[in-house]
C-alpha cells in the first residue's frame, strides 16, 4: 500500500499536527483519490449489474453468489476507506485553519497573505465566512467579554510595556493617535495595542 | 521662566514638583491620554536611566501613557525634535539630564511647539541656562526646570539677568541712546586722564553712565555665571525620589535607583565627598525607614549574612575602593581601581611587586588572591578588612573605604553594592553592543582550566533558547548608491542602532533582569581591564605630554580603539588617569606650585575620520571635584582656529573633531589657556 495516495495524504496530516504548520492543499491527491473512488465505485456496480440474473427483476436472488458477495463487500470497503480519508484530510485543515484565525485574533486580512497560497479556494471562502460569523457573534457582547482574545496568557494589568519591532506609523486609538516610532517603548493600554502584539508589529516587554 | 522648588513644606506657596507632577496626572483626564502625549526624553547616563525608570514607574502607577526616547546627542535630539513638533497630542515633555545649557524657548529647541506643551528639565547639569530659570514671557512659561533650592541662592544672578534683559530692549527702542554710548565709551578710554570734556559731559551724562556701569557690572556677573565651568548639582534620580517621597510612594526600588543615581556622580566624579556624604545621611535615613525589617548590616565585603529567598532589602555598608570585589579576584579588584593604582604606582613592575609585598605582608597567598573572591579562604575574607586597616596605611592606602549601600537579590545572585551595580550598567551603556569585547569565563583561573578561556561578551538576545533565530539580513546590494554619503548615513544608521540596543539593555538591567545584570558584571570587568590597559600603557609609553596649562594624551592606534572612540568610556579613561597620576604628579612637581593640571585626551574615531576629545579637570585631592572649564575652551578653541568640531554628547567636555584640525585645535587650546 506504499503506492496509495491516501496513505501520503495521512501522513501530510499527520506531520502537519506534529510541527503546527499548514501545508500546501493537496488538490492533486485529493482529486487522484477522488478518481478511485468513482473507479471502484464503477466496478462494484458492474459487478452487481453482472451478478444480477436478467429480466428477473420482480424476484431478486435472495442471497448473490458468494464471488460477487466478495468482490462487491471489498469494493465498497475500500470507498469507504478512501472516503474517512478525505474527510480526516479535510478536518483537519480545517481545525487547523480555524485555530490559525483564532490565533491571528479573528483578522482574515493579517492572516491571508502569509497563507493564501497554501488554501483551497473553498478553504477561502470558509475562513471568510466563519470570521464572518464569528464576529457577527462576539458583537453581540463585545463591552462585556472579548470571546476572541486568547487564554493562555491572561493579561496581568490594564496596561502594558511595548516596544516596537516593525514600524508601524500613526495608529488611531480610543484616546488618540499614537505614533510608534521604532527605538522607544512605550505604555499603552493593553486593549489599544492588542491587535498590533499579535501581528508582530509591537512586543511585550516586562 | 517655572522652575520649581523640592517640597520642603506641604503648605509652600510656591509651585513645587508635585504642582508639576499633579499637571501632568490631571492633563490625563482633560486631553488625550495617549503614549504621544507623555514623551520622556533620557540621556544615555546611569544617572538618567535611573531616574527614566523611577518616573515611568510613578506615571504607570497612575495609568499614564508615556512614551521613552534615549536620546544619544544633540543630532539625535534635532531629530526626535521634528518628530515631535509634528504630534498633536503632545503636551508634556520631560528631559532627564538634557539641555539645561540650551535655551529651550527659543525657536531653534522649543519655541515653535506652542503653548499647550510643558517642558520640563530635570538636570544635574550646571550651570543652567538662565532664560530658562527667569525668563518672561508666553513661549518661556512652557519652560518648567525642576530645580534643587539653588534658584535661591542665584539671586544676584536673577538680577542681573532682568536688569541686562530689559536694558537691551530699552536701547532698542532709542536710537540716539546708541550715539551717545559711543561717546561715553570714548570717555572711559580717557578715564584715566581725567579729560575736561568728561568734566563737560559730566552733568548730562552721569545718570546714564551710572546706568552703564551697572549693566557692565550685571553682565560682568552673568559671564562669571557661565563661564565658572561644569559642575553638577542634585543627581537626576534622587529629584524624582524627592519627588515620590512627597507623594507619599517612596519603595525600596525606587530608593535603590535614586542610590545608583548618586553613586554613579560620586564615582564619575561629578560630586565632592561632602556632598555624597550629605546625600548619603539622606538616603540612610531613608534605608533604615524603609527597611526596618531587615536585621543587622554588612560590615565588611564578605561578611556572611542570613538571606531569605525573597530578600530584596537595602543594607548600609563600608565600600572597599575596589573595582568589583566582590565578583572579581582581589589581586584584579586592587589593580584595577584606580584608588590602588595611584597609591602604589602599580603601572610598573616596582609598583606591581609593592602590591604583591603589601599582599604578602597582610598573609594573603597570592594564589589565594588570583582566586575568585567568593572562592577565598573565609578565614581570609573576615579578616581582610581588619588586616587592611592594620597594613594599608604603611603604603599610603588611606580612606580605603566609603559608606555605600548593598542590595540583596534574595537567592538569585549576590548581594550588589550600589557601586558594582553602576559599574555593570554603566559597562552595558557603553559597550552591550557595537564594541567586541573578550571577557573572562569563570573559573579559568586557580587551579581551573589551564587555558583560562575568554569569549567575546555577547548581548543575551530576547529570542534566546530559539532554535529558528531569524537570520541578518544580508548586507543591502550597494549598486547604485554606493557613493560616500550613503556609506556615512549608514554607518550612523547603524551606531544609531546599537545605543539604543545599548540603552534598553541597561534599562532592562535596572528593571531586576537579573540574568542580564549578572552577565553585566564580567563586561564591566572587561572594560575596567582595557581601560587600566590602555592607562598603564599611556604612562609607561611616556605618552603623556605637558603643555602649560593641560596634559595632553593622544591615541592613534590600538587594540581597543574602537572602545575608546565612545566618549564616556574615553572619560572614564581620563578620569582613571587624573586618579593614577595624582600622587606621582605631585610628587614630581616638587621644585614648582603643587598643582594637579586638567587632562585632555583625543582618541581617533577611525571609521569616522575623526578625534574624540575629553577634557577632565583634576583635583589636588580624591573625593575633591573641580568645575570644569572645558567647554568653554573648546568652544573658544575652535572659534580660533577654525578647527571642524562638533559635539555629539550632553557632556559638554566632549568635542568631535576633524582629523586634520586636530593639530590646529589643541595647539590653539594649549595656547588659549596658557
Amino acid at each position: 500500500m506504499s503506492t496509495d495516495p491516501a496513505q501520503a495524504l495521512l501522513l501530510e496530516c499527520r506531520r502537519s499536527t506534529q510541527t503546527d504548520t499548514l501545508v500546501p492543499y493537496n488538490a492533486a491527491v485529493v482529486t487522484t483519490i477522488i478518481r478511485q473512488i468513482h473507479t471502484i465505485h464503477a466496478h462494484l456496480v458492474h459487478s452487481l449489474r453482472s451478478a444480477a440474473p436478467p429480466g428477473d427483476e420482480l424476484t431478486p436472488s435472495p442471497t448473490p453468489p458468494p464471488a460477487v458477495m466478495f468482490t462487491s463487500t471489498h469494493h465498497h470497503l475500500q470507498i469507504r476507506r478512501l472516503k474517512r480519508v478525505l474527510l480526516v484530510y479535510h478536518a483537519h485543515r480545517l481545525n487547523m485553519l480555524r485555530s490559525m484565525l483564532h490565533r491571528a485574533h479573528l483578522s482574515v486580512t493579517h492572516l491571508l497573505p502569509t497563507i493564501r497560497p497554501l488554501l483551497s479556494s473553498s478553504e477561502l471562502t470558509f475562513i471568510r465566512t466563519y470570521a464572518q460569523i464569528f464576529m457577527n457573534y462576539r458583537a453581540e457582547f463585545i463591552d462585556v467579554l472579548d470571546i476572541a482574545a486568547a487564554v493562555d496568557e491572561p493579561p496581568k494589568g490594564m496596561w502594558v510595556n511595548v516596544r516596537v519591532v516593525k514600524e508601524v506609523g500613526e495608529v488611531i486609538t480610543e484616546a488618540g493617535v499614537v505614533d510608534f516610532r521604532k527605538g522607544g517603548r512605550y505604555l499603552v493600554r493593553r486593549g489599544d495595542v492588542e491587535m498590533l502584539l499579535v501581528q508582530g508589529y509591537l512586543e511585550v516587554v516586562d | 521662566m517655572v522652575y520649581l522648588s523640592p517640597p520642603t513644606s506641604s503648605h509652600d506657596a510656591t509651585r513645587t514638583y508635585l504642582t508639576a507632577y499633579r499637571e501632568i496626572l490631571a492633563n490625563r483626564r482633560t486631553r488625550a491620554n495617549t503614549p504621544s502625549a507623555v514623551v520622556l526624553l533620557a540621556a544615555l547616563e546611569v544617572d538618567s536611566l535611573c531616574a527614566c525608570r523611577m518616573l515611568a514607574s510613578l506615571l504607570t502607577r497612575d495609568g499614564v501613557q508615556h512614551r521613552i526616547e534615549p536620546v544619544a546627542g544633540y543630532p539625535a535630539l534635532v531629530a526626535l525634535k521634528e518628530q515631535l513638533s509634528k504630534s498633536q497630542e503632545l503636551h508634556t515633555l520631560v528631559l532627564l539630564n538634557i539641555g539645561s545649557m540650551l535655551d529651550l524657548a527659543s525657536e531653534d529647541w522649543f519655541g515653535e511647539f506652542g503653548q499647550g506643551v510643558r517642558i520640563h528639565v530635570i538636570d544635574s547639569r550646571r550651570p543652567r541656562s538662565l532664560p530658562n530659570l527667569f525668563g518672561v514671557g508666553e513661549s518661556q512659561e512652557c519652560i518648567v526646570v525642576w530645580d534643587d533650592g539653588e534658584v535661591a541662592k542665584l539671586a544676584e544672578e536673577r538680577k542681573a539677568f532682568e536688569e541686562t534683559m530689559f536694558d537691551e530692549s530699552d536701547s532698542d527702542s532709542e536710537d540716539d541712546d546708541d550715539e551717545e554710548e559711543e561717546e561715553d565709551d570714548d570717555d572711559d578710554e580717557e578715564d584715566g586722564e581725567g579729560t575736561p570734556r568728561k568734566k563737560r559731559k559730566l552733568n548730562g551724562g552721569a545718570a546714564k553712565r551710572e546706568r552703564r556701569e551697572k549693566r557692565d557690572e550685571y553682565l560682568a556677573r552673568l559671564d562669571k555665571y557661565y563661564t565658572a565651568g561644569t559642575s553638577h548639582g542634585q543627581s537626576c534620580a534622587g529629584t524624582i525620589y524627592v519627588l515620590a517621597t512627597a507623594l507619599e510612594r517612596a519603595d525600596n526600588a525606587l530608593l535603590w535607583l535614586a542610590i545608583l543615581g548618586l553613586t554613579h556622580q560620586y564615582l564619575s566624579a561629578r560630586i565632592k565627598r561632602s556632598t555624597y556624604e550629605q546625600m548619603y545621611e539622606v538616603f540612610s535615613d531613608e534605608v533604615a525607614r524603609l527597611n526596618v525589617s531587615v536585621p543587622g548590616t554588612i560590615n565588611d565585603a564578605g561578611t556572611k549574612q542570613q538571606l531569605t529567598a525573597d530578600d530584596t532589602g537595602i543594607r548600609p555598608s563600608e565600600e572597599m575602593r575596589f573595582m568589583l570585589v566582590r565578583h572579581w579576584n582581589l589581586y584584579d579588584a586592587m589593580y584595577h581601581s584606580a584608588y590602588v593604582m595611584s597609591r602604589l604606582r602599580a603601572w610598573n613592575e616596582k609598583g606591581r611587586k609593592q602590591l604583591g609585598g603589601m599582599l604578602a605582608k597582610m598573609g594573603f597567598s597570592l594564589q589565594q588572591c588570583q582566586q575568585a573572591f567568593i572562592h577565598m579562604d573565609q578565614d581570609l575574607k573576615r579578616s581582610l578588612r581588619a588586616k587592611m586597616d592594620n597594613y594599608a596605611p604603611e603604603y599610603g592606602l588611606i580612606e580605603l573605604t566609603y559608606a555605600s549601600f548593598t542590595r540583596s537579590f534574595g537567592f538569585r545572585l549576590q548581594p550588589l553594592s550600589a557601586a558594582d551595580v553602576v559599574e555593570g550598567v554603566g559597562a552595558l551603556l557603553e559597550a552591550a553592543e557595537g564594541v567586541k569585547l573578550e571577557v573572562e569565563l569563570e573559573g579559568g583561573r586557580g587551579g581551573g582550566e589551564w587555558f583560562g578561556g575568554s569569549k567575546a561578551w555577547q548581548l543575551p538576545t530576547r529570542s534566546e533558547g530559539k532554535e529558528n533565530r531569524p537570520l541578518a539580513p544580508p548586507p543591502a546590494k550597494e549598486g547604485e548608491k554606493s557613493t560616500q554619503q550613503a556609506e556615512e548615513e549608514q554607518r550612523e544608521q547603524k551606531e544609531e542602532e546599537w545605543w539604543v540596543g545599548n540603552f534598553w539593555a541597561a534599562y532592562d538591567a535596572l528593571g531586576m533582569n537579573i540574568n542580564l545584570l549578572r552577565n553585566s558584571l564580567p563586561l564591566a570587568m572587561a572594560l575596567q581591564r582595557a581601560i587600566v590597559r590602555q592607562g598603564t600603557a599611556l604612562i609607561s609609553k611616556r605618552a603623556i605630554t605637558q603643555t602649560k596649562s593641560f596634559r595632553l594624551a593622544t591615541i592613534r592606534e590600538g587594540p581597543d580603539l574602537a572602545l575608546f572612540a565612545h566618549p564616556s568610556t574615553l572619560s572614564r579613561l581620563a578620569l582613571w588617569l587624573v586618579d593614577a597620576t595624582r600622587n606621582w604628579v605631585q610628587s614630581m612637581q616638587v621644585g614648582r606650585k603643587k598643582r594637579l593640571l586638567p587632562f585632555v585626551i583625543a582618541c581617533a574615531k577611525e571609521e569616522a575620520g575623526t578625534f574624540v576629545v575629553v577634557g577632565v579637570t583634576g583635583a589636588g585631592e580624591m573625593g575633591d571635584v573641580r568645575p570644569n572649564t572645558f567647554n568653554l575652551a573648546f568652544l573658544e578653541a575652535r572659534d580660533r582656529s577654525g578647527a571642524r568640531t562638533r559635539q555629539v554628547t550632553f557632556d559638554t567636555s566632549v568635542v568631535e573633531v576633524n582629523k586634520e584640525d586636530l593639530h590646529k585645535f589643541l595647539e590653539t587650546l594649549a595656547m588659549r589657556a596658557a
